[in-house]
């Protein structure tokens, strides 16, 4: 897989192989946890509440859920099938998407950009922003790497989600250049991020 | 690791068999993965695969990925999984 099979330029990919999100592995790249479930998203399955039934609705055109610009939908179906290739699955549909905003009404937030299960599988908005793609990757690369499970078992599981959401968010303002973060996005992950630190007395 | 995890919601990827439990962890840790007996239903297990990450829930809920279920993901609402 070359560098534009992920829509990717040049000094982007070094920036991910940085962040363990890309892997150079035999003649082609592979997508490294994180970013390593890039690409493998088929609108499959979608998250019920157990009590309702979300019926499936054709999939929308891709905007951003935070107000920021939304992700170009070509070089999002290029990430998709780089990570779809490497045994990843990034899941969209509407009930997915019930499901994502019932965790944003949870939090009193506006959305959810995403969640992820493990280095493999992906839960997006259909409508999804640039952000929120690479965010979530990172969290595949942390759960590749071991880090979740680390985190895990030296802190339990409520703090150690709260420090891999902080190496996230840290990571998408470091690299908010090179993956070409809208600064409006980044600005709502900086003003997470401080959230975050501050629920910990950081 | 020992753990006490209270269900309070689930939402149930049909077509992946697999589902999110979403509740608080009553006590101790969970290390996915890791089979969790259902208090209220003797005999009854779930594997906990893995804990989702992106969007944390408010007031100390977690959210856990759980696979190979022999009873309806509803019926886990308000129920009580342990490692013991």
């Amino acid at each position: 897989m070359t560098q534009h099979h992920l829509g990717l330029t040049e000094a982007q990919q070094r920036q991910m192989l940085t962040e363990g999100s890309l892997q150079a592995a035999g003649s082609g790249l592979l997508l490294y946890g994180g970013v390593r479930s890039f690409l493998r998203g088929r609108a499959p399955a979608a998250p019920k509440p157990a009590s309702e039934t979300v019926p499936d609705a054709p999939q929308r055109g891709l905007a951003s859920t935070i107000g920021g610009e939304p992700i170009d939908a070509a070089e999002f179906a290029r990430m998709k099938a780089a990570f779809e290739k490497n045994g990843g699955s990034i899941l969209q549909n509407a009930d997915i998407d019930a499901y994502l905003a019932w965790r944003a009404k949870q939090r009193g937030a506006s959305n959810v950009g995403g969640v992820t299960h493990n280095a493999k599988e992906i839960l997006l908005p259909t409508n999804v922003t640039r952000t929120a793609v690479f965010e979530e990757f990172i969290y595949t690369a942390q759960f590749r790497t071991g880090r979740v499970n680390k985190l895990i078992e030296q802190f339990g599981n409520a703090e150690a989600e709260r420090l891999l959401e902080i190496e996230a968010a840290e990571k998408l303002i470091q690299n908010q250049r090179a993956w070409k973060l809208p600064q409006n996005e980044i600005d709502a992950v900086t003003k997470r991020l401080e959230q975050l630190r501050n629920v910990g007395g950081k | 690791m020992r753990f006490r995890f209270r269900v309070n919601k689930v939402w149930h990827f049909q077509q992946r068999g697999v589902c999110h439990v979403v509740g608080l962890l009553e006590e101790g840790g969970i290390l996915p993965p890791v089979t969790a007996k259902i208090v209220e239903h003797p005999g009854e297990t779930v594997q906990i695969d893995s804990q989702a990450l992106g969007g944390a829930l408010p007031g100390g809920q977690l959210t856990f990925v759980i696979s190979h279920m022999t009873m309806e993901p509803q019926m886990l609402e308000g129920c009580l999984l342990s490692d013991t």
